[in-house]
């Protein structure tokens, strides 16, 4: 039951209907040939062992009449065959059949299949040209009836087919089976099928069937149905050597689940119109109305004996992304970074398909916001137009309205891009990042075996540290941050950049360098880099945190960086004066929070009690450094240990001096950012 | 001469025993930021995961990994659900037996990472979950 | 005597190079041990099991409670 079964195997459901055909109007045949006899001999036996034929084949059919007045007929097939189903123990009893010359009826007959009875009645005169037999299953209280009419003239022929609460699941048995098993559990049949006919080929064929309570699963459970409901009116007629067809599905109730969609019945409809000839089936208009989400018009010409799609042509148009993100799009990406997202807006889409490779897609994006659940990204009012060629290069166009990624805003955007096969790009884009904007140049993606990768130039006009901290959640910095990105690339899931970044920061320069992030976008992103800052301003970065004042300039280097999840896990970092002359002073809230800060810091007596004394002391030196492993940063100071096994911090010079001397060589590093944060955010300084 | 090196023998694999002491005894990391991070997302997934381990729709495989063995056994609706869930934790326990490994600068240890977890997986599991024995058949525990 | 210790000699020499080569593999070896431990604090953890299965509930509150412990103990460790 695949929908697309009914209309690319023409074979399955109007091959079925033709082999019932064929198969009582052969039986009967046999019986019409043998009907002089019958007529002539009160008693008539007649077996046959073998009949075959390439649609059926029956072993040992036994045809029995006894009695004169009121005669018996009893027909025996022990096996019947049609495809690949095979019944064992057909017969066929009526007592008493009238047979004159002119007719033959069974008011009370029988029919045995196996261990199922059925009441039966046929009717067969050959003076009115009609032949009727009728089916009712004894053991069912459903009241299913199956009604055969036959009715001639010369060699035309037109039969009908009733079925009243039919067992579709015997219909379904008859179906050819695939290999994917699928098993009808239930479904039951209303309504009528005609055919009409010239001696042995049908010439027209009109059905209005209703299907309820359909229920069908495999074994796995991956392709199932349940309670399904479907309305099926179609119509096909012969003229010369095409037919004509029209149908119509409709799907009220139920629900399919077919590995990975979910589908429930709420008004589909599927309806479409077109001829078959010289093999081809051709849709010539259809029409697909997805219940919530829209309706796409198509056409088609397929080959009936390849299965192969020729040509197709499909257009929607303001398709509700919303539910079409649910149903389709959201399960074919559970992989990707899609799988979690939320959308809103309206869809386009156009295809033309002449073979897989001359093939056309333009996809249309009208007022799309698309969300994802964990906050990695967002756009607003996205709106695009992508069209795509599998031989040709084509332009469109992305636009937004705002946008964010990891946590940062990015502004009103136009993106020209390029398609070409596999591989788009984009010449030049400007994107507004926060008060500055980031310039792609260059920009080309394309498909490897490997995955996606892609690379680009850019440029990153000045955007201010202070808001960008802020909007990454991290420790606020001050400053900006700019500069060029010869190329960044994108490769394995890894995202690399060449050249260096600069910032600007208190009133210094930070450089970052050798950056690469590797599953920028998955729960586990890796950045690997170095950073190096110069000459940065301690009285504009102590002022900036209030952690007490100091004063004087300091460089950083911090080599082999690693994050995970955005948390530092590895660096060496290394933190010295700079070289030059400038005030160097430090306050007395400042040593407080060092002290506080380093745990065993150590302070003479001496210089102790001058703590209190004086608000400024003056220092010929700072150095700090810290190896981090883990969560465990490896401290050291200015120079080599002091005698005591101790690490200079800051070294004292002037008057009044202050030294601070450190001893605690292993510190726990989230110890350490939580005091840092707790010495900031008080702006007083903790002494334990 | 014969007993000399029956007890050279003897301290080699004494001494061979003691190094596969320590070896074992060497530090095995997985505290990373990464490992917390997968921890944590897995620790909210698996109270939705439970009802489908109890009622053998979802069962733990011989490489670590989870899968949808037995769909049947949940509604049709909740079918699409079940199976995101489990890409979802599929995609994090790759993750993490990447990151224990990278945590522990050998990635090459991933596949041994992966078959210890699907053992100990396996062993954890509440009795009436399915899993998948070593020859690829399914066994309730 | 001289025929058993021909005898066996070389196939003690073969012995002592195998128990020397697994010496050698079992450095290279995966710390199969360890990485169980580890797996088994990990599948606990996110399981919100502690050995009795069954009792999710309660054993569910105990990871989160052992974690605060420790970071407490462990700030009291490196308070000066």
């Amino acid at each position: 039951m695949k929908p697309d079964r009914l209309w690319f195997h023409r074979g399955d459901f109007l091959d079925c209907v033709y082999r019932l055909f064929t198969r009582f109007w052969l039986f009967f045949l046999i019986l019409v040939l043998c009907f002089p006899a019958i007529a002539a001999t009160p008693r008539f036996d007649f077996t046959l062992e073998n009949i075959r034929h390439p649609v059926f084949s029956i072993r040992s059919a036994g045809i029995k009449l006894i009695g004169a007045p009121s005669p018996t007929l009893e027909i025996n097939l022990g096996e019947v065959a049609i495809g690949k189903q095979t019944w064992h123990g057909l017969r066929l009893r009526c007592n008493p059949v009238h047979i004159d010359r002119e007719s033959m009826n069974c008011n009370t007959g029988t029919l045995q299949i196996g261990e199922r009875f059925m009441t039966m009645i046929f009717r067969l005169s050959l003076q009115h040209k009609q032949f009727v037999l009728e089916i009712r299953p004894a053991s069912n209280k459903s009241k299913e009836k199956w009604r055969l009419e036959v009715n001639w003239q010369a060699s035309k022929w037109q039969g009908v087919l009733q079925v009243v609460n039919g067992e579709g699941k015997f219909l379904a048995d008859l179906l050819p089976q695939g290999d994917d098993r699928i098993q009808v559990h239930q479904a039951i049949l209303n309504g009528n099928i005609r055919l009409s006919g010239n001696n042995a080929s049908v010439s027209a064929l009109s059905a209005r069937l209703g299907i309820s309570k359909l229920s069908f699963s495999d074994a796995s459970g991956l392709h199932a149905g349940e309670g399904i409901d479907l309305q099926l009116d179609a119509d096909a007629q012969q003229k010369r050597n095409d037919w004509q067809w029209r149908g119509k599905i409709t799907w009220p109730e139920g629900e399919i689940f077919w590995q990975p969609f979910y589908f429930s019945g709420e008004g589909h409809q599927l309806t479409a119109r077109g001829t078959v000839k010289d093999e081809r089936i051709n849709i010539t208009q259809g029409e697909f109305n997805l219940a919530g989400t829209g309706k796409a018009d198509f056409s088609a010409v397929a080959g009936i004996a390849d299965q192969s799609l020729q040509q197709a042509w499909l257009s929607a148009r303001d398709l509700e992304l919303s539910a079409l993100f649910g149903s389709i799009i959201r399960p074919l990406a559970v992989d990707t970074a899609l799988a979690e997202t939320e959308a809103a807006g309206q869809m386009n889409i156009d295809w033309r398909y002449q073979g897989n490779d001359n093939q056309e897609l333009i996809v249309g994006l009208q007022d799309v916001s698309l969300t994802d659940a964990h906050g990695r990204f967002a756009v607003e009012r996205l709106n695009a137009h992508i069209p795509w060629n599998s031989n040709e290069k084509r332009d469109g166009s992305i636009r937004f309205s705002n946008a964010q990624m990891v946590g940062i805003p990015l502004g009103e955007t136009y993106i020209p891009i390029g398609t070409d096969g596999m591989r788009f790009s984009i010449p030049r884009a400007e994107i507004p990042v926060l008060d500055g904007k980031m310039l792609i140049e260059n920009f080309v993606a394309s498909m490897q075996a490997s995955g996606w990768q892609w690379q680009f130039d850019g440029l990153l006009a000045p955007i201010s540290m202070e808001k960008l901290t802020e909007s990454l959640h991290i420790q606020p910095m001050f400053g900006t941050l700019s500069g060029t990105i010869p190329r960044m690339s994108y490769a394995n899931s890894i995202m690399t950049m060449d050249g260096e970044l600069v910032f600007g920061i208190f009133d210094g320069v930070a450089v970052a360098r050798n950056l690469a992030l590797s599953g920028p976008l998955s729960l586990t992103p890796h950045l690997t880099m170095d950073m190096a800052m110069y000459h940065i301003d301690l009285d504009l970065l102590t002022r900036a945190y209030s952690f007490g004042n100091m004063q004087g300039r300091v460089d950083v280097e911090i080599d082999d960086l690693e994050l995970i999840n955005w948390e530092p896990v590895k660096f060496d970092a290394k933190l010295a004066s700079s070289a030059g002359d400038y005030k160097r002073r430090i306050s007395q809230a400042a040593i407080k929070n060092l002290i506080a800060l380093g745990g065993g810091l150590a302070v003479t007596a001496i210089q102790k009690s001058f703590l209190g004394l004086f608000e400024q002391f003056g220092y010929a030196e700072i150095g700090w450094s810290c190896k981090l492993r883990g969560s465990v940063c490896n401290m050291g100071g200015i120079g080599p240990a002091t005698h005591d096994g101790g690490y200079m911090l800051i070294k004292g010079s002037g008057i009044p001096a202050i030294t601070i001397t450190g001893y605690n060589r292993k510190v726990d590093w989230p110890e350490l950012l939580e005091r840092l944060r707790h010495a900031i955010e008080s702006g007083n300084p903790i002494i334990h | 001469m014969y007993k000399q090196l029956v007890r050279f023998m003897m301290l080699v694999s004494l001494g061979c025993l003691l190094y596969a002491g320590t070896a074992t005894a060497v530090d095995f990391e997985a505290n990373t930021p990464a490992v917390t991070r997968l921890k944590q997302n897995m620790r909210q997934r698996h109270g939705q995961l439970v009802p489908f381990y109890d009622s053998g729709a979802v069962g733990l495989t011989r490489d670590g990994l989870i899968v949808l063995r037995d769909a049947n056994a949940v509604p049709l609706s909740g079918r699409q659900s079940v199976n995101s869930l489990v890409a979802a934790e599929n995609q994090d326990r790759n993750a993490l037996y990447r990151e224990i490994a990278l945590a522990n600068n050998h990635p090459e240890w991933e596949g041994n990472i992966r078959s210890t977890f699907a053992q100990r997986w396996i062993a954890s599991a509440r009795s009436g979950w399915w899993y998948q024995q070593e020859n690829g058949s399914w066994q309730r525990k | 005597m001289t025929m058993t210790k021909s005898y066996y000699t070389p196939i003690l020499l073969v012995a002592a190079g195998f128990v020397l080569t697994g010496c050698v593999t079992i450095n290279i070896y995966f710390p199969a041990a360890a990485a169980e431990k580890v797996a088994d604090k990990i599948i606990e953890e996110v399981w919100q099991t502690d050995g009795n299965s069954g009792k999710n509930d309660r054993s569910g509150n105990k990871p989160g409670n052992d974690v605060s412990d420790k970071t407490d103990s462990e700030t009291g460790k490196t308070k000066p």
